[in-house]
């Protein structure tokens, strides 16, 4: 089996809840809420789930964009949440982040020389001769130019503003890379150009990705492995093909097949959920999906099916998986 | 008109005068709902789908927006000729339109109940104790759990799937003849789209109402629409009966859209992006508005635009190579990569 690259051991974190318009209780927002897995070297990690169900808070932690409530992140064996700011600094280009919106992290007065600059001069890996050069290569890795170089973003369409975002990520050299719905504002054409682009860079520059979307097809794409979140917790985690093909968990076979699939001759959605996802401050007791769950039994109200082998590489957190 | 269509939309030309140059956001589009018939409006953003739509009830704002030609039939009637008063009439009463935002139909400072109660007094004419009623119906059709506290709440108060839901008995409580509905689940989750589409596909079926469904999915038209427009930078680029257009798309520009989807049994295959980007509406391409970015293109499509060309009865192709069949709907990509411009 590969070499892990990243590991995540039982991560938490939880938002303290601003107090409600008349609610009297603090409740916190659990927004993950306990989860383990691990990125092997050279591979893409899926991460999927519908909205708020702590993707995207889950990316922030490991990246350190956030503090973690509770929990380790070993980062080549290293326990990054340990690491005081002067060790961290080291340990920070290492993992680097992409956006949905590339506005967020290009700023608006700066021309990209200097966006994608700044990183390669803070850091010492480039000097203000050698500065331009270094990030005209950057550029022509993600399908730009020199005439791109002193425009400012505002100039840039959305796709090439997410190249841009892609560029300045790998500005660093990373090992990891968190995608974080990278191509979700972009309309299909150049999200397929984007696809294309991270997967000739992950081969070429041997890069681990963490791919973050609550677009399955995308993420069936591109992840060799697919964790399925719901409601801060991984209720299934095991590799795409097999758990496309026949997921084990009674949410993840709810999800795949609400997708709307292009041919006509598809029957629509079998399983249509009842009802709104429940919050992430006052999740279900026992398996968080039970309220929603066909095969819900009396166990599953009560007690917290843990995540476990239901086959090879595969495992799934239910009662009775499927 | 033929009798069977509802809506027949003739070479409307919408334009926006800005101060950058008029947009010539929708350029000769013709379209057409029967009755009982669900139609998908298909696109990449800014190619004129909701700005078509919002034509057809005399929703554009004029200036900056300009109808330069065309005629939309409704019933046999130019709806581009009637009066704002006349449109108000129409609105509700026969052609209904949702949003991808339920949140910008509704007010939220006043309870649900009674935003839907106003709009039902004004689209039947009924007293308020009857409008309630109905509203009370409409949200057990929707199949909302506990209408009567639904009434209470403040659409702040509720989630997106269930706004949704609150539009869609609202619009169709005045049990329109058309609905226009605006990428309606676009903002949702892939679970709640599932009840939502669902829902609104049994309620129009049992009211044998017809639906203009704008969508950028092709997912979503494939699993809810009769027929399906394909547009590209404001023109109609092909029609066809939804799985005609699945299973032997003409124009390159749908071939390429197709291509865009990974396919679940090529994991390894490069994705057939579509190079380029979508072209500056206030310059468009001469000729054929995908020619600069069709794998296809000949000299002839620079120069001129192509017209209409039957494939079969329904199924219409603006192309010039439209005859020419192809299984192969990846060819329009490139398998380069490195040098497209996103
Ligand atoms: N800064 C924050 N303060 C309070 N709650 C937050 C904050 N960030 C995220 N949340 C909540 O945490 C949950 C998970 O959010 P997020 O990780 O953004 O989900 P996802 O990326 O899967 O959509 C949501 O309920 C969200 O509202
Ligand atoms: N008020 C307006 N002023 C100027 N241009 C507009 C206005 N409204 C729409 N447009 C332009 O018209 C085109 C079509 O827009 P729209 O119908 O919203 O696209 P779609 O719904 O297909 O994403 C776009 O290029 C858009 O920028
Ligand atoms: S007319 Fe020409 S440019 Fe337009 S789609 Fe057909 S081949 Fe391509
Ligand atoms: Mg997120
Ligand atoms: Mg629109």
């Amino acid at each position: 089996m590969a070499e892990v690259l990243l590991e995540v051991k039982n991560l938490v974190k939880h938002f303290g809840a601003r107090k409600a318009f008349l609610e009297p209780v603090r409740r916190p927002v659990r927004a993950v809420d306990g989860i383990s897995f691990s990125v092997r070297r050279l591979e893409t990690f899926g991460l999927v789930g519908e909205s708020g169900c702590g993707k995207s808070t889950t990316g922030f932690c490991i990246a350190r964009v956030d503090d973690p409530t509770a929990g380790e992140v070993y980062f080549e064996g290293m326990d990054i949440l340990k690491l005081g700011a002067t060790e961290m600094r080291g340990i920070r280009r290492h993992i680097q982040m992409v956006f949905q919106d590339p506005h967020s992290s290009l700023d608006p007065r700066m021309t990209v020389l200097k966006s994608v600059g700044a990183p390669l001069l803070i850091h010492g890996l480039a000097t203000r001769r050698d500065v331009r050069e270094k990030v005209l290569r950057l550029l022509e890795m993600v399908g730009l130019g020199v005439q791109h170089l002193d425009r400012y973003p505002h100039q840039f369409s959305g796709g090439q503003k997410q190249r841009l975002g892609i560029a300045r990520a790998l500005a660093l050299n990373p090992e990891l890379v968190i995608l974080d719905e990278p191509t979700s504002a972009l309309d299909v054409s150049v999200q397929a150009q984007i696809l294309n682009l991270l997967r000739r860079l992950q081969s070429e520059l041997g890069l681990s990705y963490i791919f973050i979307s609550h677009n399955l097809g995308v993420v069936r794409y591109l992840s060799h492995r697919t964790a399925v979140m719901h409601l801060g917790k991984i209720v299934e985690l095991g590799p795409t093909p097999v758990l496309f093909a026949r997921p084990r968990h009674h949410y993840t076979r709810a999800l795949l097949s609400a997708i709307p699939v292009p041919n006509p001759r598809h029957d629509g959605a079998e399983i249509i959920l009842k009802g709104d996802l429940p919050s992430p401050s006052r999740p279900p007791s026992g398996c968080r999906f039970h309220t929603r769950c066909d095969a819900a039994s009396a166990l599953c109200a009560e007690k917290e099916p843990d995540l476990r082998e239901v086959g090879e590489d595969h495992l799934a957190a239910c009662h009775a998986p499927l | 008109m033929n009798a069977a269509n509802l809506l027949e939309i003739h070479g409307l030309h919408l334009y926006f005068d800005t101060y950058l140059g008029t947009v010539r956001a929708v350029e000769g589009l013709d379209l057409t709902v029967s009755r009982g018939e669900t139609v998908g409006l298909v696109g990449e953003s800014g190619c004129g789908k909701s700005v078509s739509a919002l034509a057809i009830l005399g929703l554009i704002s004029q200036p900056p927006g300009r109808i330069a030609g065309g005629k939309i039939l409704f019933k046999g009637e130019d709806l581009l000729k009637k009066s704002p008063a006349e449109l108000r009439n129409i609105r509700g009463k026969y052609i209904s339109m949702i949003f991808q935002e339920p949140m910008s139909s509704l007010n939220p400072v006043y309870r649900v109940g009674d935003q839907m109660v106003e709009v039902i007094m004004l689209h039947r004419r009924v007293s308020r104790g009857e409008a309630r009623k109905i509203a009370l119906e409409m949200l057990h059709e929707v199949q909302m759990p506990d209408p009567e506290a639904v009434m209470q709440k403040y659409p702040f108060e509720m989630s997106g799937g269930m706004l949704q839901r609150v539009m869609i008995a609202m619009e169709l409580s005045g049990k329109p003849d058309l609905l226009l509905a605006d990428e309606p689940t676009t903002a949702l989750d892939v679970t709640v789209q599932a009840q939502i589409l669902r829902l609104m596909k049994n309620l129009v079926k049992k009211m044998n109402a017809s639906v203009l469904l704008i969508t950028h999915d092709l997912g979503v038209v494939a699993q809810t629409c009769d027929r399906v427009a394909v547009m590209y930078a404001g023109q109609v680029v092909e029609v066809a009966p939804t799985e005609e257009l699945f299973t032997d798309p003409r124009h390159p520009y749908t071939r390429g859209l197709m291509g865009c989807f990974p396919d679940p049994n090529r994991q390894d295959a490069e994705l057939a992006a579509i190079e380029g980007t979508v072209p500056d509406l206030i310059n468009p391409p001469g000729g054929c508005r995908f020619h600069p970015r069709c794998p296809r293109a000949g000299d002839i499509c620079g120069k001129e635009g192509p017209g209409p060309v039957a494939i079969s009865d329904d199924h219409v192709v603006h192309c010039f190579f439209a005859r020419q069949a192809s299984d192969d709907h990846s060819e329009g990509g490139t398998g380069k990569g490195v040098a497209v411009l996103g």
